[in-house]
């Protein structure tokens, strides 16, 4: 159904009067809602209600209006793990050379992204929190702004649209709702577009079922976005997450946090419940004996009294009136609490022999299923966190077993490479495609270039950086405890240092440097001598090993771009050291000791 | 001062420094021995005696090595050699004062002297304190106490070839001085006989007088030679022959250096004309 359409406008008609929606969209929302509540800390009116169901309204109010979104933190928690997707050190971004077009979609996409500035940021802060919250929510690429005239260049933005608000899409285009505004007595609906040939934002109205519904057309697009076999695309795709397949083949997506999402939910709702539980120990239920009901009040100058719960009188004719008492609420007995008190019939308690209580009293609140239940609050965020392979950072120091931190780490790894690969094959992918379809595709395809050389290569992470440096130097000692290859464990002092010295670069290289130009790296002290014993070492080497660093303090000293020089000519410059210092530390004939020489 | 005097002289000045560096020497090998000993009590044994071949022997091996190095490094063992090497310019004067004999307005070249002591001193420096040192008497030691705690070897015996070649016995001197003396005390003889022979040639004289005592060691060569006067081209011959001895690469000007060979203390002291016999003239003629 495309844009303008008959079909189209009898779909809005439908979509605005009739709340028609895609197929899936009721899931889809609920889905997200239910996400939303770990995710932004959303309050859960429709979970914490269908708690405690016999609850005074008062308490639940209390509940509901204290609510603490204390699930956003351990999902936050995890966010912050998964989003090591985006160190540099893992993944790469890499433009083509010698391609200005390409220079400037790099310049755009990576430093000056409006608002955001790089792309990868954007990533981080808004599109991986979404689609962990919302996975069917739509994500597009649209013009900033309508270009005025020939001169002024688009700048293509990403944009993300809850899935809430995607009303109706199908192959050929979506149909996003931005806006319901009440215009005296009318109701004025934006919609945002995305179809094969263009973007466009329009408002709509539909009064009667037959009249047209748009009846202002903001800005429009078009465009003519082909792939590589000439089929015409649509700049805007889902967000995704686990895929669930429904009877009908349609897909559906929920959150990759999904795991989590039952137990969060248990914890919301057990602490919700501690917290009235608590509500009644803050404010006691009170006991007391009541007192019979003195009200008096009158009316149409009848005086009316209560008499056990009903307020009775009559007039001078005879005539009598009744009505429920509104102080003691019909029970004939009062007493003055500001809170929830329990009224025992002092007639009933004088019947029951051998029972006395005092006049007034508390209702005592047994304590342990309060524990309980707040112990078991906090074990549901572990197992929420568990239950999608991120609970390993909550026991780092507490578990020093370098085994199990090892093959925790590696179901934690695959969680976030299945997160990954949807953030760099497609979102990465879709964005930098489109964004340059919007910026080159049309001066490209005039001057008979393929648009798509301006792409740059995404190299997702296959591995991620989740360990602390703390945890690798441990996993460092067990490795080098259980003799694997020196040139191995040179290899992970490496990454070690590359971690730990991230934000001081300089030091890193040096440090980089120190370890790459080691000779006998790893090599003992002991093993050295023993090697140089049998000749299987160069005193050279076993020089160099042990005085590393003033050599290679001097070496910069002396050449300023010693650093940059590359491996083969760095070792030349050390291996002179090494031959200076053994030379001048050869036993040598003092000539002073020789008298009257003649030299 | 006569050839046979100058010729006394220089052996007695090369071999009283010898002695010196021979006694020296015999305590820097006993305490060499004792350190080694100290340090390989340590090595672990089987029941049997035998040494096994474990970590902590290897260490064991490694910090026996660094004390050797140690030793050799030490001033005890520099300081004798450095002490030895002090002969030289007693040896410069005594020749200096026997050729002013022959004619007094000799003067030495200092600039060749100098260079030639450099040479020499340098020479010295690398085979008896250096690279000499490190193949031919620390690297075999090193090789002792590899193969023996490497393959296994029973630990009293490993300790009596430690000792033979350390401190040595009554039969074979230790390792350290029969090579440093002997390359020494060459190198010494070669020296003096060096600097003879250059300003041989600057005085014209072409008769020599084949000097220095004998003793029971002494070969055949030097026997039928010593005390016999020699024209410089009769000694030239001597290059083509064959004796036991000879050190290769003698050839008719370094026979004047090497003479009779290893351990020669002979020399070929120019003498003048003048003082020549009759008979051995007639040689020549």
């Amino acid at each position: 159904m495309i844009y303008g359409s008959t079909e189209f406008n009898t779909l809005l008609v439908e979509v605005i009067r009739r709340e028609y929606r895609h197929p899936h969209y009721k899931e889809a929302v609920r889905l997200a809602e239910e996400m939303s509540v770990h995710v932004y800390g959303n309050r859960p009116d429709s979970l914490l209600k269908r708690v405690r169901p016999g609850e005074d309204e008062e308490i639940m109010r209390y509940r509901l209006e204290n609510f603490e979104a204390t699930t956003k933190a351990p999902c936050g928690k995890a966010l912050k793990i998964v989003s090591k997707m985006f160190n540099p050190n893992l993944s790469s971004i890499i433009f083509p050379k010698d391609n200005k077009t390409a220079e400037a979609l790099k310049e755009y996409t990576m430093y000056y992204y409006p608002v955001y500035n790089s792309l990868t940021v954007f990533n981080k802060d808004v599109t991986l929190k979404k689609m962990t919250a919302d996975a069917n929510a739509l994500m597009a690429v649209k013009p900033q702004r309508i270009p005025r005239n020939d001169a002024e260049k688009v700048k293509p933005i990403v944009t993300i649209y809850d899935s809430k608000d995607v009303w109706y899409w199908d192959l050929d285009h979506f149909l996003v709702n931005t806006e319901i505004k009440r215009i005296d007595s009318r109701i004025v609906y934006t919609f945002e577009y995305y179809d094969i040939e263009r973007y466009a934002k329009f408002q709509a109205e539909a009064p009667k079922d037959n009249e047209p519904a748009i009846i202002n057309l903001i800005e429009e697009y078009p465009h003519n976005f082909t792939d590589q076999h000439g089929e015409k695309e649509i700049p805007a795709w889902k967000l995704r997450g686990n895929s669930l397949s429904l009877n009908n083949g349609d897909v559906l997506y929920e959150s990759f946090f999904a795991d989590a999402k039952a137990h969060w939910n248990l914890s919301i709702i057990h602490e919700s419940d501690v917290l009235g539980a608590f509500v009644k120990h803050m404010n006691p239920q009170r006991v007391v004996i009541g007192e019979e009901c003195s009200n008096s009040k009158v009316v149409d100058g009848i005086t009316l009294k209560c008499r056990g719960g009903w307020l009775q009188g009559g007039d001078a004719t005879g005539k009598g009136f009744r009505t429920k008492c509104d102080k003691c609420d019909g029970t004939g007995r009062v007493a003055s609490s500001p809170y929830e008190d329990h009224i025992i019939n002092r007639q009933k308690l004088d019947e029951m022999t051998n029972m006395s209580m005092d006049a007034v009293g508390y209702v005592k609140v047994p304590v342990e299923a309060t524990k309980l239940l707040a112990d078991r609050a906090k074990e549901m965020v572990h197992e929420g966190n568990a239950a999608i392979n991120m609970l390993i950072e909550d026991y780092v120091g507490a578990n020093q077993s370098g085994i199990a931190k090892l093959y925790d780490r590696s179901a934690q790894s695959d969680t976030i490479y299945d997160i990954g690969c949807i953030m760099y094959d497609v979102h990465f992918q879709n964005q930098f495609y489109f964004i340059n379809k919007y910026m080159n595709g049309v001066s490209d395809s005039a001057s008979g270039k393929v648009t798509d050389q301006n792409l740059p290569q995404i190299n997702k992470p296959t591995k991620f950086n989740i360990e602390t440096t703390g945890e690798l130097v441990l996993a460092f000692k067990d490795a080098a405890a259980s003799g694997v290859d020196r040139y191995f464990l040179q290899a992970k002092q490496i990454e070690i240092i590359s971690r730990d010295m991230d934000t001081n670069p300089d030091l890193k290289k040096y440090y980089i440097m120190l370890i790459n130009l080691d000779p006998l790296f790893g090599l003992t002290q002991d093993v050295i001598d023993l090697n140089m014993m049998r000749g299987l070492v160069y005193k050279t080497d076993a020089v160099i090993h042990s005085n590393l660093k003033p050599f290679i303090d001097r070496a910069l000293a002396e050449n300023r771009e010693f650093m940059n020089l590359d491996k083969e000519a760095k070792m030349a410059i050390l291996k002179a050291y090494a031959e200076e210092l053994i030379t001048a530390e050869k036993p040598q004939i003092d000539m002073s000791q020789i008298p009257d020489q003649n030299v | 001062m006569t050839p046979e005097e100058l010729a006394f002289l220089i052996e007695d000045l090369i071999l009283g420094a010898d002695k010196r560096f021979a006694a020296s020497i015999s305590r820097v090998q006993k305490d060499l021995h004792a350190q080694l000993v100290s340090v390989l009590k340590d090595l672990e044994l089987d029941s049997d005696g035998y040494i096994k071949q474990t970590a902590q022997n290897r260490r064991v091996l490694t910090i026996a090595d660094r004390k050797i190095n140690e030793v050799f490094g030490e001033p005890n063992y520099v300081g004798a050699v450095t002490s030895y090497v002090a002969v030289v310019p007693k040896l410069d004067a005594a020749n200096i004062k026997y050729f002013k004999g022959i004619d007094e307005l000799f003067e030495p070249n200092k600039q060749y002297l100098k260079s030639l002591q450099k040479e020499t001193i340098s020479t010295v420096e690398k085979y008896v304190l250096q690279d000499g040192l490190q193949s031919q008497i620390i690297q075999p030691l090193s090789q002792i106490l590899n193969q023996n705690v490497n393959s296994g070897g029973r630990f009293d015996g490993f300790l009596e070839q430690i000792r033979t070649y350390v401190v040595g016995n009554p039969d074979v001197e230790g390792r350290a001085l029969s090579y440093s003396r002997t390359f020494l005390k060459n190198a010494m003889f070669q020296y003096s006989r060096t600097f003879q022979e250059s300003i041989t040639s600057g005085l014209g004289l072409d008769w020599y007088l084949y000097s220095g005592g004998l003793m029971d060691t002494s070969r055949e060569f030097c026997i039928e030679r010593a005390g016999k006067y020699y024209h410089r081209k009769e000694i030239e011959a001597w290059a083509d022959l064959d004796w036991h001895g000879k050190i290769p690469g003698t050839t008719a000007s370094s026979i004047f250096v090497f003479v009779a060979g290893y351990g020669c203390l002979h020399s070929l002291i120019a003498v003048s004309d003048f003082i020549v016999p009759e008979e051995d003239k007639k040689r020549i003629i």
